[in-house]
C-alpha cells in the first residue's frame, strides 16, 4: 500500500460520523458570526440611536449624546446585557459538561411542561402571543419615530400613512401596476375547486351507503382512528393517513366520501377534479401547496380533517416509464397473466413477474403522463402528503432557534386523505404507495344482499307492490346493478307505471323498465312475416342452445323486437358469482353462438342470412383464445407469449414462419385447428337442435306471438310449464305443433320465393 | 475542519470587551442640559446644575398681568424656558428687571403682531429689555448709567439679529445682561436668550455665560 493510500485510510478512519444532539456531552460550539451577531446589532442600533439624537439636536457632544440614549434607551442596554450573559451561558456549556447537562434537562422539563397543553390550545395561545408581540413592536419602533408613547404612537400611525398616501401611491404606482396584474391574476387562478364543509353541513350518514358493507366497515375504522387518535398512537403506531376507493362508476364512492363528511365530526375538504388544472406553470403547485396550509390548519384547530379528491384520475401520473412496477397495467394493453382472470402471476417470484412486467409496458414509456395536474402539480402533491416533517412557523423557527432550543418537530397533522377514481391505472404508482394512500379498496358492484338492500331503500321511497322473494329475483337477474343503475331503473318503472295511469310500480312496471335500460327502446319495426319468422327462428335456437346445453348462465331474456343495433337476441346473465371460468363453459358459449348458423341451415334448408355474422366472431374468438391461449386445445403453450417474441406458435401461428413450411406443419398450423374445433362444434350444435325442432319452433311461436320474452317464459315455453306472461303447456300439444310445423314450412317456402306465407300464424 | 473549542471560545472576551467598552463609556448622565424648541429649531445648552424654570410656570407668570393687551402678547410666545443656578429664583423675578444675585438665563420664542414685523430692526431688537439706542443716541438727564461691552451681528440658519452684552444701573444697583435677539427671515419670529445677573456675579461666571449665549443655535422653521 502506497503512502498515500496508507495515508487516505488514515483519514477516513480518523472520521467521525457527526454526532446526534443526544450523544453530544457539551453544547455545539457558535461560529464567530453567530456569537457576535445580536451583539453587533444591538450595539449599531444604539450608534444609530445616537447619531440620531445629534441629528435632532446640533449642539449636542457626541459624549452627551451617548450618555442620554443610554438613558432613554436603557432597554437596548439591557437587551445588550442579556446577550452577553447569553453568550457567557453559551461559553460555559461549551466548555462544562455539567453545565450544560443541567440547561438541557431544564429544557426538557419545560418542554415537558409546554406540551401538557394540546396542540390546538398551544396553537391558540402562540397566534395569541405573536399577534401580541408584533403589535408591541410595531408600537415600540412608531414610539420612537413619534417621539411618543408607543400606545399613542399606534393611533399616529395610520394618520401619517393616510397623509403619505398620495406621495406613497406615485412611488408605487409603477411597480403596482405591473406586479398586481400578476399577483391579482394569480390569486384568482389558484382560488377555487376546494369545498370545506364542516359538520352537520351534510347530513349523509353511513346508513344510507347501500351494498357496501366492506369497504363501509374499512372507512369506518379510519374515521375511528382519525376521531380517537390516541388509540393507535399510544401504542406506537400512527393514523393511516390516505384511503384509495376504486371501482366502476356508479358504486357509490362519492356518496361513501359524502356520508363521511356527513359522519365524521371534523371538517371535510372537498376537492374537484379539475381544481389542480391551471392556465400557468406553477398554479398548480400553489394550490395543493395552500390546499394542504389549510388542511393543516384544519387539522390543528379541529384535531383533524378529512381531504376527499374526487375523480383522482384527474390528477394525472408521469407516466409508466417512472413506474416500473409490476402492478401497473393500462387498460389497453392489459396482459392475461394480471388479469383477474385466473391467479395471474402471483405464483410467480417477483423477479419472474418483474420481467414480464417491464417486457410488456416499459415500450409505453412516458406516453400516459399529463393529465389534470401536470406541470409539477402531482409532484407537489406526492411531496405535500409525505415530504420533510420539517418545522414550521416563525416563532418555531427563528424565535425558538435565537434563544438557543432547538425548532420543534411540527405536530402530527392529522389529515385523512381520501381519493376516488374508477381508473386506478392511471393514478401515479407514487401515489399509492403507503404513508401516502395506505389503504386501497375496491369498490365493487355491490353483492346480492347489497342490491336487494338498495332496491329496497329505492323502492322504500315510491309506492310499489313488489313483494320480497321478487325483489330477490329482481336482484339476481340484475348482477351488476350500481346504486346508480338501481336507483334509474325503479325511476324508470316509476314512470312507466305513471304513464300508464297508476302510481304504483307493478312487478311488470320494473322488468319493462330494466329491459329499456339494458336493450334501449325498440325501434318499433314490424318485420314482413317471413323475415319476423325467420328472426324468431334464430333467437329460438340461441335459446334453446343455451336452456339445454349452458349451465353457468340463465337466460335473462328473449326478443326479436329490433333495437339499434340487433334484430333480436337472447340476453343471459350468471345466476351467482363466479370467478373461474372453464372448458365446458367456454365451449357451451361456442355451442350458443353457433346454434344460430346451425339453425338457419337446419330450418331454412341449408340457407342462412347474414345475422350469424356477430355470433360467429364471438365463437371464433372464444374458440381461438381457447386454443392460443387457455390451454384448453390440443397444445400448450401461450399463443399470447410466442407472438410477443415472435417465435411463432406450435404448427405455426399467425405472424409465424409457416408459408414454406410442410403440408402436414400447414394442417397443424393455429387457425386451421381453429376451424378444426369450430367444424366439430356445429356439428354438435346441429344435432342437439334436430334433437330440439319441435322446442325451437314452439318458442319462435312464442316470440312471434310476444316479441319478448323473460327468461323464465322462455324456460315455460321450452319446458311446457306456467311462466310469468306464457303459459308453455299448449307448446306440449301434438295438435299445436302441427300447425306450427305447417306455417313454419309455409314461411320457409314463402322466404324462398319471397311473398307472404300463405298461411297464417297459428293463434292459441 | 474542526477547531480547537478553546480558539472558538476566543472570540467571547472581544464581544464582551466591545459591549462592555461602550455601555460603560456612556453611562452617567450628560455633562449639559440641552434645553430646545424643536419647531422653531431653537437650541441651547446650560450647565447640569442649572435648575430649570418650566414653560408652564413662565407663561402662569405671564398670565397674571392686567394691562389691556397682555393677554394678545401672551399668545403671541410660542415657547420660552429660564434657568438659573440658584433654586430659588421665582417666575416673577424672571421677567422684572431687578437685579439678582445668580445668573438668570430666559430663552423665549415669539411671534410677532403684522405691525411689530413691519417695523422691526436691529435697533428695535437691541431695545428688547431696555431701550438701548434711545439711551445712546437721545441721551436725557433721566437715562441711568449704562456701559455696551459688545455689540455684534449674529448670523444663524435660521435667523439673524444682534448680540449685546452690556450694564446698567437700576435702583442703584449694578447688572449685566448678555443679551441675544434674532428675527427670522420672514419677519414673523423673534429668538431672544437674555442672560442676566448682578454685575458682580455676572463677572463672576462670565465663562459660563459666554458659553451659554454662544451655544444658542436657531435652525429656523422647517
Amino acid at each position: 500500500m502506497s503512502e498515500i493510500e496508507q495515508k487516505k485510510v488514515d483519514t477516513l478512519d480518523k472520521y467521525r460520523s457527526r454526532e446526534r444532539d443526544s450523544d453530544r456531552k457539551v453544547r455545539v460550539h457558535l461560529s464567530l458570526f453567530d456569537r457576535t451577531k445580536f451583539t453587533s446589532l444591538f450595539l449599531i442600533t444604539f450608534l444609530v440611536l445616537v447619531w440620531a439624537d445629534m441629528a435632532d439636536n446640533p449642539i449636542l457632544s457626541f459624549n452627551d449624546a451617548l450618555a442620554n440614549t443610554f438613558n432613554t434607551r436603557w432597554w437596548l442596554v439591557a437587551l445588550l446585557l442579556v446577550e452577553v450573559i447569553r453568550q457567557i451561558h453559551f461559553a460555559l456549556a461549551e466548555l462544562l459538561s455539567k453545565y450544560h447537562g443541567f440547561w438541557l434537562r431544564y429544557f426538557k422539563f419545560v418542554d415537558r411542561q409546554v406540551h401538557r397543553l394540546s396542540d390546538w390550545t398551544r396553537y391558540r395561545l402562540s397566534r395569541v402571543i405573536k399577534a401580541l408581540l408584533f403589535v408591541a413592536l410595531l408600537a415600540v419602533i412608531l414610539g420612537a419615530v413619534y417621539n411618543e408613547t408607543p400606545v399613542r404612537a399606534l393611533f399616529f400611525a395610520p394618520k401619517a400613512l393616510w397623509s403619505a398616501l398620495p406621495m406613497l401611491g406615485q412611488l408605487l404606482f409603477a411597480v403596482v401596476f405591473i406586479v398586481i396584474q400578476f399577483v391579482a391574476m394569480f390569486w384568482f387562478l389558484s382560488r377555487g375547486g376546494i369545498d370545506t364543509y364542516f359538520p352537520d353541513d351534510i347530513r349523509t350518514r353511513f346508513t344510507d351507503v347501500w351494498g357496501q358493507d366492506h369497504v363501509l366497515n374499512r372507512i369506518r375504522e379510519n374515521l375511528l382512528f382519525l376521531e380517537r387518535p390516541e388509540e393507535i398512537e399510544k401504542h406506537g403506531g400512527y393514523v393511516p393517513g390516505g384511503i384509495l376507493l376504486w371501482g366502476p362508476p356508479g358504486t357509490g364512492k362519492t356518496l361513501m366520501a359524502e356520508s363521511m363528511a356527513g359522519e365524521t365530526g371534523k371538517p371535510f375538504v372537498f376537492v374537484d377534479p379539475g381544481a389542480f388544472n391551471a392556465m400557468f406553470f406553477g398554479v398548480g403547485v400553489m394550490k395543493v401547496k395552500s390546499l394542504f396550509r389549510k388542511l393543516r390548519k384544519l387539522a390543528l384547530r379541529y384535531g383533524g380533517v378529512v381531504v376527499f379528491f374526487d375523480e383522482a384520475d384527474s390528477l394525472g401520473n408521469r407516466g409508466n416509464i417512472s413506474s416500473g412496477g409490476p402492478q401497473r397495467f393500462d387498460g389497453k394493453s392489459q396482459s392475461a397473466i394480471f388479469g383477474d382472470a385466473c391467479h395471474g402471476g402471483n405464483y410467480l417470484s417477483e423477479s419472474a413477474v418483474s420481467i414480464l412486467a417491464r417486457e410488456k409496458f416499459v415500450v409505453g414509456g412516458a406516453g400516459g403522463g399529463g393529465g389534470g395536474g401536470g406541470m409539477g402539480t402531482l409532484q407537489s402533491l406526492l411531496t405535500e402528503l409525505s415530504g420533510l416533517k420539517k418545522p414550521r412557523g416563525f416563532f418555531n423557527r427563528i424565535v425558538r432557534r435565537t434563544l438557543g432550543l432547538r425548532p420543534k418537530n411540527p405536530p402530527k397533522y392529522r389529515i385523512l386523505v381520501v381519493m376516488a377514481t374508477n381508473m386506478p391505472e392511471a393514478l401515479d404508482e407514487a401515489l399509492l404507495r403507503p404513508g401516502r394512500i395506505d389503504r386501497m379498496y375496491r369498490v365493487g358492484y355491490p353483492s346480492k344482499a347489497g342490491r336487494i338492500r338498495t332496491y329496497e331503500g329505492y323502492l322504500a321511497k315510491v309506492s310499489h307492490s313488489l313483494t320480497e322473494a321478487e325483489i330477490d329475483k329482481l336482484a339476481t337477474i340484475t348482477p351488476y346493478a350500481t346504486g346508480a343503475t338501481i336507483k334509474d331503473t325503479i325511476n324508470e318503472a316509476l314512470i312507466t307505471a305513471i304513464r300508464n295511469g297508476r302510481t304504483s310500480i307493478t312487478w311488470p312496471d320494473v322488468i319493462k323498465a330494466k329491459q329499456l335500460k339494458e336493450l334501449g327502446p325498440s325501434e318499433d319495426v314490424e318485420y314482413i312475416e317471413r323475415e319476423r319468422h325467420a328472426v324468431a327462428v334464430h333467437e329460438a335456437c340461441h335459446a334453446v342452445m343455451a336452456h339445454r346445453v349452458r349451465q353457468h348462465m340463465a337466460i335473462d331474456l328473449a326478443t326479436i323486437e329490433k333495437g339499434s343495433d340487433y334484430l333480436g337476441m337472447v340476453a343471459s346473465i350468471p345466476p351467482d358469482d363466479q370467478f373461474t371460468r372453464w372448458r365446458t363453459e367456454y365451449e357451451s358459449d361456442i355451442l350458443v353462438s353457433l346454434a344460430s348458423l346451425a339453425g338457419e341451415r337446419l330450418f331454412f334448408d341449408g340457407d342462412n342470412s347474414s345475422g350469424v355474422s356477430g355470433d360467429l366472431e364471438s365463437a371464433t374468438t372464444i374458440a381461438s383464445l381457447m386454443e392460443g391461449q387457455w390451454g384448453m386445445g390440443s397444445t400448450i403453450s401461450s399463443h399470447a407469449t410466442a407472438r410477443r417474441f415472435e417465435m411463432g406458435s406450435p404448427g405455426g401461428g399467425k405472424g409465424g414462419k409457416s408459408k414454406g413450411d410442410t403440408q402436414a406443419n400447414m394442417r397443424m398450423a393455429l387457425a386451421d385447428r381453429i376451424e378444426q374445433n369450430l367444424g366439430l362444434l356445429i356439428v354438435k350444435a346441429e344435432e342437439i337442435l334436430k334433437k330440439n325442432r319441435n322446442e325451437v319452433l314452439a318458442l319462435a311461436h312464442a316470440l312471434e306471438i310476444h316479441k319478448t320474452l323473460s327468461g323464465e317464459d322462455v324456460a315455460a315455453v321450452i319446458d311446457g310449464t306456467v311462466g310469468s306472461i306464457v303459459d308453455g303447456r299448449p307448446y306440449k300439444e301434438k295438435a299445436l305443433l302441427a300447425q306450427i310445423e305447417r306455417y313454419h314450412k309455409a314461411a320457409v317456402s314463402a322466404h324462398f320465393e319471397h311473398r307472404t306465407p300463405d298461411v297464417e300464424i297459428p293463434h292459441i | 475542519m474542526l477547531k480547537s473549542p478553546l480558539l472558538a471560545l476566543r472570540s467571547v472576551p472581544v464581544v464582551i470587551a466591545i459591549a462592555m467598552s461602550f455601555l460603560l463609556s456612556s453611562c452617567g448622565s450628560a455633562t449639559q442640559q440641552y434645553p430646545a424648541f424643536k419647531k422653531e429649531g431653537v437650541y441651547f445648552a446650560v450647565p447640569n446644575n442649572w435648575h430649570e424654570i418650566t414653560t408652564k410656570q413662565l407663561n402662569a407668570q405671564e398670565a397674571l398681568a392686567t394691562d389691556a393687551d397682555a393677554k394678545d402678547r401672551a399668545a403671541m410666545v410660542q415657547w420660552q424656558v429660564a434657568y438659573s443656578t440658584d433654586k430659588a429664583i421665582t417666575p416673577a423675578e424672571v421677567f422684572n428687571l431687578n437685579s439678582v444675585d445668580a445668573p438668570v438665563v430666559l430663552a423665549r420664542v415669539r411671534s410677532l403682531f403684522p405691525d411689530e414685523s413691519n417695523s422691526v430692526s436691529n435697533n428695535s431688537l437691541r431695545n428688547m429689555v431696555v431701550p438701548l439706542t434711545t439711551w445712546v443716541t437721545e441721551p436725557t438727564a433721566t437715562t441711568p448709567v449704562y456701559e455696551i461691552f459688545d455689540d455684534q451681528d449674529r448670523i444663524e440658519k435660521g435667523a439673524r439679529g444682534v448680540r449685546t452684552v452690556f450694564s446698567f444701573t437700576l435702583h442703584g444697583e449694578k447688572q449685566s445682561i448678555d443679551q441675544t435677539a434674532l428675527l427670522s427671515p420672514d419677519r414673523s419670529t423673534i429668538y431672544v436668550l437674555l442672560i442676566r445677573c448682578s454685575s458682580l456675579c455676572f463677572e463672576k461666571n462670565k465663562a459660563a455665560i459666554t458659553k451659554i449665549a454662544e451655544s444658542f443655535t436657531v435652525r429656523g422653521n422647517k
